[in-house]
């Protein structure tokens, strides 16, 4: 099998260094190396760095350290799509146009002999999907306030944490944020909302899609109220994507709003999707217009 | 003087790109023992595909053929058969060819 092409390993101990903060048993070492190198992009000498630092087995990898090696190393994958798309949007000069279809899969068994019975989760409040999907119109200014003094305070104290994708029961623990300085979009957004309110900031979670056409990805950020407008803030991504290169530091540092990408759904941290009722998956066919993304 | 009518060397063009299009499907284990001998219209999404499968597969036709997809072409519909994708390859491939 090709290795690919050549991946910069720079940087790689810093990420194996992160990775070990996460508890081995929230690891589920069963994606097989040949998916590991065709699906992640990594080339066998990274995977035989992740095996001696004991993030692997002989049987195979924790898709989370597989997708955090790929997003560091900054590698081409299906997995690292998103990022690099998100920068593209971030570049827009010019307000986002997004179309989103929320489209539900199948939350029953195949032998429950039932035909669906869909609802998704549209900014408007439930909504059924009689023809299998509901679409939700985005109008996203690209640029936002920025924050007053003590939201900047925050936001800088804030984008020191370190975005690692974590497996849920590990990402939701807000107590592991604060021990290990490091989190996904779950556990970051409520410890900042937490952490906001605990100093009497007009702050708020929102829970929504951050826009990678042609499908978008749920995603949490906080809200910060100013002059009236809840500014969409989301320092945990920023500082991830100025670590990747993907954001110029000469225009983007983490008191900086990602507002043009950020779609809002609710404020809650919960399903966006039911079939009959019970929490179903919800992909997100996503069309933006604007003529400068490239 | 050439041969081949101009037409004909088209469509060996095309059926050149569907086949490395359905080889790189298949390649990515997308629908695995399907893939590999569908009709070129027929409906992937129906035919199981999902969303990730999906951007894999964008990622890899990008990679194989050296082209990036406008944000135009960025839906579920340029990927919904082989023929399309072929179409969206070979219109991309053109335009790249242009001085």
């Amino acid at each position: 099998m090709s290795a690919g092409p050549a991946v910069s390993l720079s940087g790689l101990d810093e990420t194996l260094r992160s990775l070990r903060l996460v508890p081995d048993d929230a690891r589920c070492f069963e994606v097989p190396w040949s998916s590991a190198e065709r699906d992640y992009g990594l080339p066998p000498d990274v995977l035989r760095t992740m095996l001696a630092a004991g993030l692997g087995e002989r049987s195979g990898f924790d898709h989370f350290d597989l997708l955090n090696v790929s997003l560091d190393l900054g590698v081409r994958s299906l997995w690292t799509f998103g990022p690099a798309s998100w920068a593209k949007g971030l570049r827009a000069k010019a307000a986002v146009r997004a179309e989103v279809e929320f489209v539900p899969e199948c939350a029953h068994e195949p032998d429950e002999g039932r035909e669906c019975d869909f609802q998704v989760l549209l900014p408007t409040g439930w909504a059924p999907c009689p023809g299998g999907s509901a679409a939700a119109r985005f109008e996203l200014p690209a640029s936002w306030p920025r924050p007053q003094p003590r939201a900047a305070e925050l936001l800088a104290e804030f984008g020191r944490v370190r975005f690692v994708r974590l497996p849920m029961t590990v990402g939701l623990d807000l107590d592991f944020v604060e021990r290990t300085g490091i989190a996904d979009c779950t556990g970051g957004s409520l410890f900042l909302v937490r952490e906001g309110r605990r100093r009497g900031l007009p702050i708020r979670l929102a829970q929504g899609v951050i826009l990678s056409p042609p499908f978008s990805v749920l995603h949490y950020w906080a809200e910060i109220e100013n002059d009236g407008v809840w500014v969409p803030h989301d320092p945990l991504i920023v500082g991830a994507m100025l670590r990747w290169g993907l954001l110029d530091p000469a225009e983007w540092d983490v008191l900086r709003s990602t507002g043009a990408i950020l779609a809002r759904v609710s404020g809650e941290m919960g399903p966006v999707g039911l079939d009959a009722g019970r929490p179903a998956g919800v992909s997100f066919a996503t069309v933006v217009q604007t003529g400068s993304r490239g | 003087m050439n041969a081949v009518p101009a037409k004909a060397v088209h469509g060996n063009e095309r059926t050149h790109v569907e086949r490395r299009v359905r080889d790189l499907l298949a390649r990515r284990a997308v629908l695995p023992g399907v893939i590999e001998s569908v009709d070129a219209e027929a409906d992937l999404w129906e035919l199981g595909m999902e969303s990730l499968a999906m951007v894999g597969v964008m990622v890899a036709v990008e990679d194989e053929f050296g082209i990036e997809f406008p944000d135009e072409l960025l839906t579920r519909e340029t990927f919904r058969s082989l023929s399309v994708i072929t179409d969206a390859v070979m219109s991309l491939t053109q335009e790249e060819d242009r001085p």
